[in-house]
């Protein structure tokens, strides 16, 4: 019998000038796609930077995302967004005003990745700290978001909005069958 | 092609303990995963703390960073730390089932466990049992957090405890899975 769930491959920044991290050619032969990871970002835009998604380089405004926030020990705010093109965030991940440098980490799973219908994702958002603003401490946001495009995913994009991943940034991609 | 998911370790309680403790944890893995079920023992409390230590040798308050949201008796709220001192409570399961209170379920995911390279392991814990003592209704909580050890160690042990008061226990047939990702 076929193993429940298969290491498909990573993405580690090996440097900082990687601003996008990609998984290519991903097989059609599971069922279910989960992606797991850590990251930090290089930019001093921001102590809290957003990572974004992006599927098979569709920038055709088909993304909807609903998500909730909590930041410092207080519900920062739930967001409903339809229609995205671009910046498409899942997670939160920290920049150099994160003064202790604590990475965050997301865990997404998509269902049904390769099927000709409308896919959908669920992604929660680990915490990232920020030792010089206590009031933005840790964040944590879970959510869920619909690629409205009826194609199989064959590639899945990380994006940083700022800056670049820093070095020892790695997502892993896993496949998921008889789920 | 390797394999993803595969179990460490796996058990029942048997009505004695309030909690696992996994040492040596193999470092052979890209991330933890560890699921719960069962209820405590409390039948004067609606529900139990899930409590998590890394790592024993260094109880560090500052080594510890959490948010989380939580739904509880009908009410919602949130509640954060950036320095508590371990082990840290960041979920929570039922009561004791003479209440008739329903069997609890943790699902708790340790990324980048074994990395030492980034400054940080995040964790993320998602808890929730039927409270059928208040109202029937569910509790659910969520929890975000960061263990930053500042030498950038890997995870080696773990624990999970559950408590509510003095004589706190898994009920017996409670059962746990620690897995490994690779």
């Amino acid at each position: 019998m076929a193993e429940a769930t298969t290491y498909i491959g990573n993405a580690t920044a090996s440097g900082a000038t990687t601003q996008t991290l990609t998984f290519t050619g991903i097989p059609s032969t599971y069922d279910d796609l989960l992606i797991m990871g850590q990251g930090h970002n290089n930019s001093s835009a921001g102590a809290m930077l957003y990572l974004d998604v992006n599927f098979n380089n569709d920038t055709s405004g088909n993304y909807w995302r609903s998500h909730i926030v909590t930041t410092g020990g207080s519900l920062w705010g739930s967001y409903i967004d339809s229609g995205l093109s671009a910046q498409i965030r899942i997670a939160a991940i920290g920049g150099t005003q994160n003064s202790d440098d604590t990475p965050a980490g997301f865990y997404m799973y998509i269902p049904r990745y390769k099927q000709a219908m409308y896919n959908t994702m669920w992604f929660w958002n680990a915490a990232m700290t920020n030792a010089t603003n206590w009031s933005q401490a840790v964040t944590s946001n879970v959510g869920s978001a619909f690629w409205g495009n009826s194609a199989a995913i064959s590639e899945i994009d990380l994006k940083t909005l700022f800056g670049y991943f820093t070095a020892g940034s790695s997502y892993d991609l896993y496949g998921i069958s008889n789920s | 092609m390797a394999q993803g998911y595969t179990v460490i370790e796996k058990g029942t309680f048997d009505g004695t303990t309030n909690g696992v403790t996994f040492t040596s944890i193999p470092q052979t893995y890209q991330h933890l995963e560890f699921s719960f079920a069962g209820i405590s023992n409390q039948a004067s409390s609606t529900r139990s703390y899930v409590y998590l230590q890394f790592n024993s040798g260094t109880p560090y308050a500052s080594n510890y960073a959490y948010v989380g949201w939580y739904q509880e008796s009908g009410t919602q709220n949130t509640g954060n730390s950036s320095a508590a001192v371990p082990p840290i409570a960041v979920g929570r399961i039922g009561g004791a089932s003479s209440q008739a209170n329903q069997i609890g379920f943790v699902r708790l995911y340790v990324l980048g466990y074994s990395n030492t390279t980034l400054n940080g392991k995040n964790w993320m814990m998602q808890s929730g049992n039927q409270d059928n003592s208040t109202s029937s209704v569910a509790t659910n909580q969520i929890t975000g957090g960061v263990f930053r050890a500042t030498s950038k160690v890997a995870i080696t042990e773990m624990q999970v405890t559950c408590y509510t008061g003095s004589g706190t226990v898994i009920e017996s047939g409670g059962t746990y899975i620690l897995a490994g990702w690779s």
